[in-house]
């Protein structure tokens, strides 16, 4: 899989490698026993500090997402699939729905975004 | 270290090499009274002072070209920033490739030196023995680093190529007028040099004796020293040669 | 080397100064760089990070304070001098007379990855390739530190990068520490781990870039937005956005100048 990094974001980049496996994992892009680029592999092919893969994949780790296996490399340990694939199917399709209906008021990208940031906010969701 | 700093300064060194040859040609050429078959420049080229002070140049050349330059030119291309920013230190850099830049003008002072001192000691000059004095090796070399250490202190201390190389010229010109009026007349030796008898470029003068620049007499000395070379004696014997009629102008 | 393991660091600086004339082009400045940490050192045009790198570089004395210094230390200037008569190869074979460690074959290897001839005079490459060959030897040496300025300025976009790859990739590897100077604050965001920050020569910020971003956030509410450092919660009604480390850097810069007017 192809991480990308986006420099002018304010998240610290360990964690948008994280986030970036975690969705891979949501999206059955990543399945259990996929191993994770390697440490230099990652460093090369997307100009991030090596300190910071190493922290994205303890982080992992921690979280029981990956294992790490000596001298063989990290691998995926769980799947992360919260939801059913298909109920995965509809809250999408609603979503798609939704932002339609967001589109025609005349909301914009930015305003679509707060709009959701309010709403887990107010829902006390994390992150 | 030897490799840097002949790469670096190899078109200053192989230009005061040519500068030496060129000498050494002018030194055996005016031995060989080349300059007086001709005519019309003599009223024009002060070839006297010019055969004394040839020898010289070599010092000047190397004060001027090899050690103005040296740290200046560092500064003024910023180059100190990768020369001095390995693992050798700035200390060590400057020492090492001072010590190899002398070396080398000194050899080089200390070959015109010999072959200019073989050729005087042919032509001594009529009444002071200056010109053999100057030609000496070891003073040729004296006069190098005096030069190179001028240079390098002006190099060092203005850091400035062109400006350095000015001043060098200047000081070290002064000082050599200084030196040629003041001081000589005080540290030359009454008795000078023997050595110069064995150097095989005498052979080349001894072809040219009908026209020289200058009169062998007055140096008993230098010729008793000589008399061991038999070419010479003959030579000698016959007492000095009258100069050749300059053209009138 | 056995003395960085003792010491915990490759270089430590200590209240460095240094003054031209009487202003000081830099202040009071106190950190450590560690065994393959990533520093970015930021700041505008004249901050004094040309100047601080290279006192660190041990080519200019510091006027106050002192730097320690346990490792082998590579230093690229910020217009990449070189000697311009000099080819590429030449001027290795320089680097390999001039260091302790020399690895002939990452500065070709440097060169062939970013197409660079080693048989022409360097005054001859272009402003780009320059920087190529002056990256290639400091790399090839393997230092312990390496110190950059402005190190991808006159690169082209699309190779910066690869560059930055290339360079994290040997830190990786080797534990060579770097520490590049940038104002050009998104090329270091994930490339470097910690960001010091200079203004009017004085250390505005120091520390890790994670820990920056996770403290600082946008509280934003109606008709403002308020950049936070100390993690308290936004007023009732106001939402939050994550700030860049640009953002940080930014208001920073803007609250010294405030400060320093008043």
């Amino acid at each position: 899989m192809e991480f990308r990094i986006d420099r002018g974001s304010g998240v610290p980049p360990y964690m948008q490698v994280v986030r970036q496996v975690r969705e891979a994992l949501r999206l059955d892009w990543l399945k259990p026993g996929d191993r994770l680029p390697t440490v230099r592999d990652m460093v090369k092919s997307c100009g991030v500090n090596a300190n910071t893969v190493l922290k994205a994949y303890r982080e992992l780790e921690l979280s029981g997402l990956v294992e790490a296996r000596q001298g063989s490399g990290t691998f995926i340990r769980a799947a992360l699939g919260s939801a059913p694939p298909e109920a995965m199917e509809q809250l999408r399709k609603r979503l798609h729905e939704w932002v339609g209906e967001a589109r025609a008021s005349g909301l914009d990208n930015e305003d679509i975004d707060a709009l959701v940031r309010t709403v887990l906010n107010d829902k006390g969701e994390q992150r | 270290m030897i490799w840097i700093v002949w790469r670096q300064h190899r078109t200053a060194i192989v230009s005061t090499a040519v500068l030496a040859v060129a000498i050494i040609v002018f030194l055996i050429a005016f031995g060989n009274g080349f300059f007086y078959r001709g005519g019309w420049y003599l009223d024009y080229v002060p070839l006297d002072p010019a055969w004394k002070l040839a020898p010289s140049a070599l010092g000047l050349a190397v004060a001027v070209f090899w050690a103005a330059p040296l740290i200046g030119r560092e500064y003024e291309q910023r180059t100190y920033l990768v020369a001095w920013g390995q693992d050798v230190s700035l200390h060590r850099w400057l020492v090492r490739k001072v010590l190899l830049l002398a070396a080398a003008a000194v050899a080089l002072s200390v070959i015109v030196g010999v072959i200019a001192g073989g050729l005087v000691d042919q032509h001594t000059p009529s009444r002071f023995s200056f010109a053999a004095f100057e030609a000496d090796p070891a003073i040729q070399a004296a006069h190098t680093l005096f030069g190179f250490a001028v240079g390098l202190a002006f190099s060092a201390l203005l850091r400035r190529t062109l400006l350095a190389m000015g001043a060098t010229l200047v000081v070290v010109l002064a000082a050599h007028g200084l030196y040629v009026v003041k001081l000589r007349e005080r540290i030359i030796p009454r008795s000078t040099r023997s050595a110069h008898g064995k150097n095989p470029v005498t052979r080349i003068n001894d072809r040219s004796q009908t026209v020289r620049g200058m009169s062998t007499a007055g140096m008993p000395t230098r010729r008793a020293n000589r008399s061991r070379s038999p070419l010479r004696r003959r030579r000698n014997a016959g007492g000095p040669v009258p100069r050749p009629p300059r053209p009138s102008a | 080397m056995t003395t960085i393991a003792e010491k915990g660091f490759i270089q430590r600086v200590d209240g460095l100064g240094k003054r031209y004339g009487d202003t000081w082009a830099l202040r009071e400045c106190t950190f450590a760089l560690k065994p393959g940490q990533v520093t970015a050192l930021v700041g505008a045009n004249g901050a004094g990070k040309s100047t601080l790198l290279t006192i660190l570089a041990g080519l200019l004395p510091p006027d106050a304070g002192k730097v320690d210094t346990a490792g082998r230390v590579a230093f690229v200037a910020q217009d990449k001098p070189l000697y311009k008569n000099f080819t590429a190869a030449e001027m290795f074979r320089l680097a390999r007379n001039l260091n302790a460690v020399w690895e002939q074959d990452r500065a070709e290897r440097w060169l062939r990855t970013f197409g660079v001839r080693a048989d022409r005079p360097c005054g001859r490459l272009s402003g780009g390739q320059q920087a190529h060959v002056a990256l290639a030897m400091a790399v090839a040496a393997r230092p312990d530190l390496l110190l950059l300025d402005e190190p991808l300025s006159n690169l082209d976009p699309l190779v910066r990068r690869e560059v930055t790859a290339e360079l994290l990739a040997d830190s990786a590897e080797s534990g060579m520490a770097i520490m590049l100077s940038t104002h050009v604050i998104t090329e270091v965001s994930g490339v470097a781990e910690n960001l010091i920050l200079l203004a009017g020569g004085k250390l505005l910020l120091s520390g890790e870039t994670d820990d920056l971003l996770a403290k600082h956030v946008f509280h934003v509410g109606p008709g403002s937005e308020v950049l936070v450092g100390d993690n308290r919660p936004p007023p009732d009604g106001w939402i939050t956005r994550p700030a860049t480390l640009e953002d940080i850097v930014l208001s920073n810069l803007a609250s010294a100048r405030d400060g320093g007017a008043a």
